[in-house]
């Protein structure tokens, strides 16, 4: 079906630019000055349908040899970096359509850029996950009810959850994803150095605004506890791309 | 606790985090300053490949930086209050080392900003700030580069709407063989315990 479709790559979706309020500064200026919601623009772009799996990653380690897991720079991934492969080449009794996980920053960078693509941004994601106001309470109802779960034994299959509007999938409740910026949102760390205490807890996660979305508030506060080489059972990603020079 | 461990790196990271980023490691043994045939070491900036081009149009790998220890840090040009602080903390690190340390150490300086700070503009602003270009080096990266650099040195950055930067400001010690030796977090901090690791790895 045409919604959506990327026309060259079958594997991303379209997803048309608008503009977007980031949950992480809307909070702050809600406070300063409530009147003036701020936004930003979000260019069109490109978005994987799916996140990245076993299969996929096992195929950028054939090519790529510094990725594999006994190769990795310890500067790039931690200890934990595909925890669950069995060897190099051999991802056990991980299944090919799950999603990878205990990939770190750079892991997933690497791979994105190796296909020619970008990690998204956070905003990027953030949108995606909006789906235009589309089922945000169901959207917020499961992220929570994920939140809540143990962890399973082994991660269900790709394309279990969604699509959603643009016809992405399993961004809710499948896995964390890497961002490109993952880090950015706190990073006027100026104030925390100026020993504001409100800025201290959780990753500045407290200061942001509308605490009623405390499913917004985990991922943003998520996102700011990761350093660029950990990896965790729970941490894949997906890749994006800008669209450039588009034409209406 | 295995019940819901989605939370507990989060948990990890938030205590790493808000404890700041000056804990260094310490790598004993691993720095040969001579020994340049050696493979670098798996937790050296030195893996970066991204390119870097200095305020005289030289073109780098970080890489090229082995062999002599350094200082760094990440700055941009148009930075009107925390930069013009991180350089003066540099200064002051700089005025205080023993002489032979300072012969030895470099000062370098990564740009956040990919777009504005070219090497014209950084030589000018080294100009400016009277640093001892000698010792001091200016960088500019495309942003991919910036990012890569942050990643590794823990330095978390944003750029905002007006076209600046929210960064961390860290100082960051490196032996010559890239590895981090320590990090002084925060502006105006009290150099002596940068100072002492300085001295340590400058004499060995």
């Amino acid at each position: 079906m045409a919604r959506g479709a990327s026309g060259n790559d079958p594997g991303m979706v379209y997803i048309p630019g608008d503009k977007f309020e980031p949950f992480d500064t809307s909070a702050k200026s809600a406070k300063e000055k409530p009147e003036k919601k701020p936004t930003v623009f979000i260019g069109s772009f490109l978005l994987d349908v799916y996140p990245i799996t076993n299969r996929d990653y096992l195929k950028f380690v054939k090519g790529r040899a510094e990725w594999r897991k006994t190769k990795v720079k310890r500067i790039f991934a931690d200890t934990h970096y595909l925890q669950g492969w069995a060897s190099d080449l051999n991802i056990g009794n991980l299944n090919l359509k799950s999603p990878v996980t205990q990939v770190s920053w750079f892991a997933a960078t690497a791979y994105c850029a190796s296909i020619n693509k970008d990690l998204p941004t956070t905003n990027q994601l953030e949108f995606a996950l909006l789906d235009s106001g589309r089922s945000q309470n169901e959207i917020k109802q499961k992220i929570l009810a994920w939140y809540g779960e143990p962890n399973r034994q082994k991660l269900p299959l790709v394309g279990a959850d969604g699509p959603n509007g643009y016809g992405v999938h399993d961004l809710a409740a499948l896995v964390w994803e890497w961002t490109q910026d993952f880090g950015s949102f706190l990073s006027t760390s100026d104030s925390r150095e100026n020993g504001k205490d409100g800025n201290l807890f959780c990753g500045n996660g407290s200061q942001l605004g509308n605490a009623a979305d405390y499913a917004a508030f985990m991922r943003y506060s998520f996102r700011a506890s990761l350093k660029a080489n950990y990896t965790t059972a729970n941490l894949g990603f997906r890749c994006a791309k800008e669209v450039k020079n588009e034409t209406k | 606790m295995k019940r819901n461990s989605k939370f507990a790196l989060l948990a990890i990271g938030l205590a790493v985090w808000s404890f700041g980023l000056t804990s260094a490691v310490a790598h004993e043994g691993h720095h040969n300053a001579e020994a340049a045939p050696n493979p670098i070491h798996g937790e050296s900036i030195f893996n970066l490949s991204s390119k870097w081009t200095s305020q005289n149009e030289k073109l780098i790998r970080l890489k090229d930086l082995r062999g002599r220890p350094a200082i760094l840090a990440m700055v941009y040009t148009s930075c009107e209050s925390a930069c013009p602080l991180i350089i003066e903390d540099l200064k002051k690190i700089e005025k205080k080392l023993s002489l032979s340390a300072r012969q030895r150490f470099s000062i370098l300086l990564f740009s956040f900003d990919s777009k504005r700070d070219t090497p014209k503009r950084l030589k000018a602003y080294g100009e400016s700030r009277k640093l001892d270009l000698n010792r001091w080096a200016l960088y500019h990266g495309a942003e991919h580069a910036v990012r890569e650099l942050a990643a590794v040195l823990g330095i978390r950055f944003k750029r905002e709407t007006n076209g600046g930067f929210g960064h961390s400001n860290v100082i960051t010690l490196i032996d010559s063989e890239g590895l981090v030796q320590y990090q002084q977090l925060g502006l105006n901090q009290d150099p002596s315990e940068f100072l002492l690791k300085a001295e340590e790895l400058s004499s060995k």
